[in-house]
């Protein structure tokens, strides 16, 4: 079966969109016109999206949004409140650690404290009626890099659907989502692989099989540094503002929505000991797979 | 003893298998020929035949013909040996897996249960591969991954650039927005 692909770079990462009909290729690139324009709502590094408007006038005013962005500061917001490990305004935290970049230090813990203050979610003001946002913290900083990704495969699953595009892979720098019946095998299952850490990217742990899904994986393993011997990732515990102590590499998250799977690897790198059922009480989850530093895997519902 | 002085014993005889047929001239140096070691133990645990490949990573002598297997093998893997062969016997393994590095080669072993179409126990195919070649095109890459797609956190290698490069990208927009 022929696969055609379409690879460019956008939200910071490698996409690549595979669709198995070659008249359907016409829908590469009102996809990636979607991804930019979600790009340009939704950058912190994008100076006038309407994000980086929201944190320029934090402790100022309210920011009249769009719908989109909108609906995913609330999701975002309602998450963050649920202290799964998930936090919207994170982002002053992770700046001032500034993991995966040249200059990044252990803040003092005076710091750190100064800065728990600023990240609390509740301080995220929304109007139903009149989409706006408002962070009441002249130093907070909303940062919709955790969720995003989800959120705009799903929006280019809708996108696919609008145009009767039934089949295909949406693969979001590693985020992915399935779509429809796998035509590449007899039961219509997709082989998912799972990234194996302590190998070059491309090269799985583990491969499943498994119905149209999202996939996303939580995973210490890109960003890191070492400082006085001790080692630092970039998933922050948002009580402590230090990066979450676990024996976990990685956490891989089978959801049927794509945003809810950004929540739940969040989630469940934070709570290694869920159990099944304890799991199965968000209705979007399938599966999940643990990787611990040590190599161990456990597998969650699959 | 010189073993290409010997041709099989009834040189031209045809054997009809049910699907086609071969000479024993033909069998022979087809054996020989394979990029796989076999050797033959029959159901009385002796040892019945091994191909004749010039480089084989278990060396085996025409000597050890006939042998019973307690005899021509070291003798701490007697009894693992015996009881692959014994379990053969009584139905109760059909095949056993071996991996193992031997003299800076991987090799991969495995020993096959021969059965009739009645099941009855023939003896014991051992099949040795010498997959160091096969493992190095793996890690090089010359495979294609089963995985129709692989999930991972987030490449920070391309982020970072990605970051870097529209910093300076958007500096670049700024100025050709105000001209």
């Amino acid at each position: 079966m022929q696969r055609y692909q379409y690879r460019f770079k956008a939200l910071g990462t490698k996409i690549t969109l595979t669709v198995f009909q070659e008249k359907d290729q016409q829908i590469f690139l009102p996809s990636q016109q979607l991804v930019e324009r979600y790009e340009k709502q939704f950058s912190i590094y994008r100076p006038n999206s309407e994000i980086s408007i929201i944190n320029r006038l934090a402790g100022q005013r309210e920011v009249r949004v769009s719908s989109g962005t909108f609906d995913l500061t609330r999701l975002a917001r309602e998450i963050s409140l649920k202290n799964w490990g998930f936090n919207i305004a994170i982002g002053p935290l992770v700046k001032e650690w500034n993991i995966g970049f040249k200059d990044a230090h252990v803040p003092s813990q005076k710091r750190i404290d100064a800065l728990l203050e600023i990240i609390d979610p509740t301080k995220i003001i929304l109007n139903e009626q009149s989409h706006t946002v408002m962070l009441a913290d002249p130093y907070m900083q909303l940062d919709l890099g955790g969720i995003a990704k989800g959120y705009i495969a799903d929006r280019l699953q809708d996108l696919w659907h609008a145009f009767g595009i039934k089949v295909g892979m949406i693969n979001l720098g590693g985020n992915l989502l399935t779509v429809g019946p796998c035509p590449l095998h007899p039961d219509h299952q997709w082989r998912i692989g799972i990234q194996n850490p302590w190998k070059v990217r491309g090269e799985s742990l583990r491969v499943d099989s498994l119905p149209a899904c999202s996939a996303v994986t939580s995973g210490i393993y890109e960003r890191n540094f070492t400082s006085n011997g001790q080692f630092y990732h970039h998933i922050f515990d948002p009580q402590t503002g230090y990066p979450v102590k676990n024996d976990l590499m990685s956490v891989t998250v089978f959801t049927d929505e794509s945003v809810w799977g950004e929540i739940e690897s969040t989630h469940l790198f934070f709570n290694p000991k869920i159990t099944l059922t304890e799991a199965q009480k968000d209705p979007h989850f399938i599966g999940a797979v643990f990787v611990y530093q040590n190599h161990e895997i456990r597998i969650l519902g699959i | 003893m010189d073993k290409s002085q010997n041709q099989p014993y009834i040189a031209d005889s045809i054997i009809q298998f049910p699907t086609g047929q071969l000479k024993l001239s033909e069998i022979r140096h087809l054996f020989d020929a394979l990029p796989y070691e076999v050797d033959f133990v029959d159901a009385t645990d002796h040892f019945k035949f091994f191909s004749d490949q010039p480089h084989r990573e278990h060396p085996r002598s025409v000597d050890a013909l006939g042998e019973h297997v307690k005899d021509c093998h070291p003798k701490q893997a007697v009894p693992a040996v015996l009881e692959i062969l014994s379990s053969m016997r009584e139905g109760r393994t059909d095949r056993v897996e071996r991996t193992l590095n031997l003299n800076g080669k991987y090799v991969h072993i495995n020993y096959i249960a021969i059965r009739d179409n009645q099941d009855k126990y023939l003896g014991c195919l051992e099949f040795t591969a010498n997959v160091t070649d096969l493992i190095n095109k793996f890690q090089n890459g010359k495979f294609t991954s089963p995985a129709d797609e692989i999930t991972g956190a987030s490449d920070s290698k391309i982020a970072q650039t990605k970051k870097n490069a529209e910093s300076q990208q958007s500096d670049s927009v700024s100025g050709a927005s105000e001209c």
